[in-house]
């Protein structure tokens, strides 16, 4: 209650008399909250007494714990339910006449009906907790931190959800539209991330996804997946505070957030639009608009991925431009309470897939120029590459996902980049058909492998581009400027080949070769290998390290006549001790790597040290594929 | 009194309320009639503080009535539409009253209980029937010792009896305590009986407030019969709202004093003439005439 206002304008800020009556109204509401939370925790302690479980004070520790993960469930379902109960009187213009005909105010209605919510949350788990307190005393197992924990988790969560369901109470004046509301605003950010992540990779080519869905951002703003992931993180059944703490906050302030917003809101409400879907004047084109737009992804992509997926991103524009449109007309029908819509609606929906059919046209299109971006390679700090397919089968192909500063380098993969996004409807093409390969005489002409590039940028944004099908031709590898030929070029420099066999060097010193292994089949346990020598091993090591530093050792996007040729079936396995430093903490670590390698007719020092040692005969050569 | 100045309200474009402008004085009974969708409805709800006008203002005893708890306190409604809490009974709802109303007169409540002594008071309201669900509303804002009544409708669903009993009690609140009744109601003959004072309202406006005497000293019905079978031509100055003709007897609705009226047309040397004053019901008809709302003759 505000201060300082004379006994005539404190009237009305809260009745007592609504209180009880609420209380009195809606006590099946706190009875069944009741016995949910009794069934959830003081009765599984309870339980306990039978003596099944030795350790008495672990077991009731386990039960607290558990039982706050309903927190979460349980105050999203009631929170919803008792909203419901109190703010119903706004959605009749019966009860909301004779209610605001009293002499009450309208933040004294909704100050009282919201302390009456709080307290049918508030009053059933303090009573639960002194239950569970009382019993836990007479085991001799006192849990007071958890139980209090259990407490504050279940009522300040409940409490955050009322606080929610009441906000959107007040954007509406249809009862069954408030469950509607809440459900879809709970859900609302993540959902329409992952709608516009899926509309992006159907329209542009490179598209890298983005991480939006599971970003921080989406999450904090979808609070039933929030509260579950902090109120179930914990360490071994064992809650985890700061998660806890997270919760509590995240409730406390939002739910104080959200109470704001339906005061304000409630203030300015106009009673005479009790009934309708949405009260609030400025939200009902939001509202309208948004049903199409969302609409339109949602059963746009529907449509598409069940029925039209093969026919290409600009059917995917319009199915999501004829939803929307529909959508439109079908929010206007909602606010309109009528079926009759067309002729008063028709220019807004029609506005509304002119403004769908311009983004995802546009995007499609490329007028925001997406698929055609490169960036200017000044301003990159370095670039990642991955995803690349490439033979031999060593460990050069499984790690291909190696970050270049280089500036050289960084210059060669931007024009290699640029190459692709001057094939961008051959890489559609790939992409449609998947995966594919084509042979002549046994040897590989044809096939496609994945680029992901990742800048690291100056201004210390990232931008990423996913390409999953990229056409390699034996044609294009014979012309040094087509991108499949500078992607084999990139592959090849040594420092890159460094990067990929030893990628973990940076973190690493005092490398040394504790042994070795000859291996001429597909796994070590299939017997067709032998250990090598200690020394052996050294100096095949030293070898490979010379036909690293000398660029000997190839790799190929195509298995082709020169690949089959070159490399053997026979790989060497080497195993490193090192030191490795923490680059978080500083520490100095010991650890072990493994790295094999394909021997390559072309790594001749290799070769000659095989030769050396007595083990070319072990070699075995590469047929056809 | 209940002022009510330049009060405008519009739902979804559809103007409402238009610039109205009414005066209830205080100890009045104020019948408030007017054609369906006139208004009426919605300017009870602002006067009751229900609805907030998108402009003008509402003022009871010269403070604003919405938001205003204070005033709020000094008014009783009986809406149209009753609304009570879901299975409240008319004791429970006393009792709701009681902590809400800080005026709720209980020993009037045992005193009325004698009069609405049909209505079962453990009863949920809702299962009353509509009669008795309107005596159990009378018999709690009764207790509430209003200042100002607001009643919609009130007498819908009550017997003669009944409606003779609750005008009556009304009556004698007005008489004692100086009570200011403000009644809408579409039941014109009743009105006439209990109201001082009229305002007749169309499309959203106040077309004529007066005091029902004033009223009806205002328009005067004229039976005439003519030297001549025709109406003669009338003074062009002469407003006459009606004219209708039986046999050779003409009845005149004219606008003016039956005296004035009478002198005037006496120049003509009619053969019989006699004024007769107009029920609240003709006036009712007469003033909306003007208005393009009139009874139309409709051949089926």
């Amino acid at each position: 209650m505000p201060f300082g206002m004379s006994s005539s304008e404190k009237k009305g800020w809260f009745s007592p008399a609504l209180f009880q009556k609420n209380l009195a109204r809606f006590w099946p509401l706190v009875a069944g909250y009741s016995v949910v939370q009794f069934f959830s925790m003081p009765l599984e302690i309870l339980l306990e007494w039978d003596g099944r479980n030795a350790d008495l004070y672990r077991a009731i520790g386990g039960d607290l714990v558990r039982s706050a993960y309903l927190a979460v469930p349980v105050g999203a379902m009631f929170g919803l339910m008792v909203a419901m109960a109190l703010f119903s009187y706004l959605m009749n213009n019966r009860s909301a006449g004779m209610l605001h005909a009293l002499p009450i105010r309208r933040e004294g209605l909704f100050l009282t009906n919201w302390v009456s919510g709080l307290s049918f949350f508030a009053l059933p788990n303090a009573v639960m907790m002194f239950i569970a307190l009382l019993a836990q005393a007479m085991m001799g197992a006192f849990h007071l931190a958890l139980t209090l924990r259990w407490f504050a988790l279940h009522t300040v969560i409940a409490m955050f959800f009322f606080c929610f369901a009441v906000c959107c109470a007040m954007f509406t004046g249809h009862i069954l539209a408030l469950p509607v509301f809440y459900g879809v605003l709970n859900g609302l950010v993540a959902g329409l991330c992952f709608l516009v992540d899926n509309a992006m990779r159907v329209l542009l080519v490179g598209y890298a996804g983005s991480t939006l869905v599971g970003s921080a951002l989406s999450r904090w703003c979808t609070p039933i997946w929030h509260l579950l992931l902090q109120v179930e993180r914990g360490d071994g059944g064992w809650f985890d505070t700061a998660s806890t703490a997270i919760a509590l906050g995240y409730s406390v302030v939002l739910g104080a957030a959200f109470t704001l917003i339906a005061v304000v809101v409630y203030q300015h409400r106009q009673l005479e639009r009790a009934g309708d879907v949405v009260t609030v004047g400025w939200v009902r084109p939001i509202f309208q608009y948004g049903v199409g737009a969302c609409s339109g992804l949602a059963f746009g992509t529907v449509i598409y991925e069940n029925f039209f997926g093969s026919f290409g991103p600009w059917v995917f524009v319009a199915l999501v431009v004829a939803c929307a449109i529909v959508g439109g007309f079908v929010g206007r029908m909602l606010l309109k309470k009528s079926l009759r819509v067309f002729a008063e609606g028709w220019k807004g929906c029609a506005g509304l897939g002119l403004a769908m059919l311009f983004l995802l046209g546009g995007a499609r299109a490329d007028l925001f120029g997406y698929q055609k971006w490169v960036p200017d390679p000044a301003k990159v700090q370095w670039i990642s590459v991955g995803a690349v397919s490439s033979a031999p089968y060593d460990d050069g192909n499984n790690s291909f996902d190696i970050s270049i500063a280089d500036p050289e380098r960084v210059e060669e993969i931007i024009a290699l980049h640029r190459e692709v996004t001057e094939h961008l409807d051959e890489l559609e093409r790939a992409e449609q058909t998947h995966s594919y390969r084509m042979t002549e005489e046994g040897y590989e002409v044809e096939s496609t492998t994945g680029l992901r590039l990742d800048y690291q940028m100056e201004d210390g944004s990232w931008v990423s581009r996913w390409y999953s099908s990229v056409p390699i031709t034996a044609q294009a590898l014979q012309q040094p400027e087509s991108y499949a030929a500078r992607l084999q070029t990139l592959l090849n420099h040594p420092d890159v080949q460094w990067k990929v066999y030893m990628g973990w060097e940076e973190d690493w010193s005092d490398i040394e070769v504790v042994s070795g292994w000859f291996e001429n089949g597909q796994t070590r346990e299939d017997g067709s290998g032998f250990n090598l020598t200690y020394s052996q091993a050294r100096l095949l090591w030293k070898a490979v390290e010379e036909d690293l530093d000398a660029g000997r050792f190839h790799r190929y996007l195509l298995h082709d006549k020169e690949r089959m040729e070159n490399c053997y079936y026979t790989d060497l396995v080497f195993h490193f001790s090192l030191g490795w430093n923490d680059p978080d903490t500083g520490e100095r670590h010991n650890a072990n790597r493994v790295v094999s390698i394909t021997v390559q007719e072309s790594a001749t020092a290799t070769l000659q040290t095989l030769e050396k040692l007595g083990l070319e005969d072990q070699l075995v050569k590469r047929e056809k594929d | 009194m209940i002022e009510v100045k330049g009060v405008s309200k519009a739902f979804d474009g559809f103007q409402a309320l238009d610039d109205l402008t009414l005066t209830v004085p205080t100890g009045a009974i104020y019948g408030l009639v007017g054609p369906n969708g006139a208004g009426k409805s919605t300017i009870l709800r602002h006067i009751t503080g229900v609805y907030q006008q998108d402009k003008g203002l509402v003022l009871i005893d010269g403070e604003t009535v919405y938001e205003n708890p204070a005033v709020k306190e000094k008014i009783a409604d009986i809406p149209d539409d009753l609304y009570y809490f879901g299975s409240a009974s008319t004791r429970d709802m006393a009792k709701f009253y009681r902590g809400v109303y800080p005026k709720f007169d209980e020993k009037r409540y045992e005193t009325l209980r004698e009069v609405f002594q049909g209505v079962d008071e453990k009863r949920p309201i809702r299962r009353l029937s509509k009669g008795m669900q309107k005596q159990a509303a009378f018999w709690l804002a009764l207790c509430l010792r209003p200042q100002v009544l607001v009643l919609d409708e009130p007498v819908d669903g009550l017997d003669p009896v009944m409606r003779r009993q609750v005008w009556s009690l009304l009556m004698s609140d007005v008489a004692q305590d100086g009570t200011t009744v403000l009644v809408s109601s579409h039941n014109l003959r009743e009105l006439e009986d209990v109201c001082d004072h009229v305002g007749i309202l169309s499309h959203g406006k106040v077309l004529v407030e007066r005091s029902l005497s004033d009223l009806q000293e205002n328009l005067v019905k004229m039976q005439v019969v003519f030297q001549t079978r025709e109406l003669p031509e009338l003074p062009e100055d002469m407003e006459v709202l009606n004219v209708s003709q039986v046999g050779r007897i003409h009845t005149l609705i004219v606008r003016g004093t039956a005296e004035e009226t009478t002198n005037r047309l006496a120049v003509y040397q009619p053969i019989l003439m006699d004024a007769l004053p107009l029920t609240l019901e003709e006036i009712f008809i007469y003033e909306l005439g003007g208005e393009d709302y009139a009874v139309r003759d409709v051949i089926l």
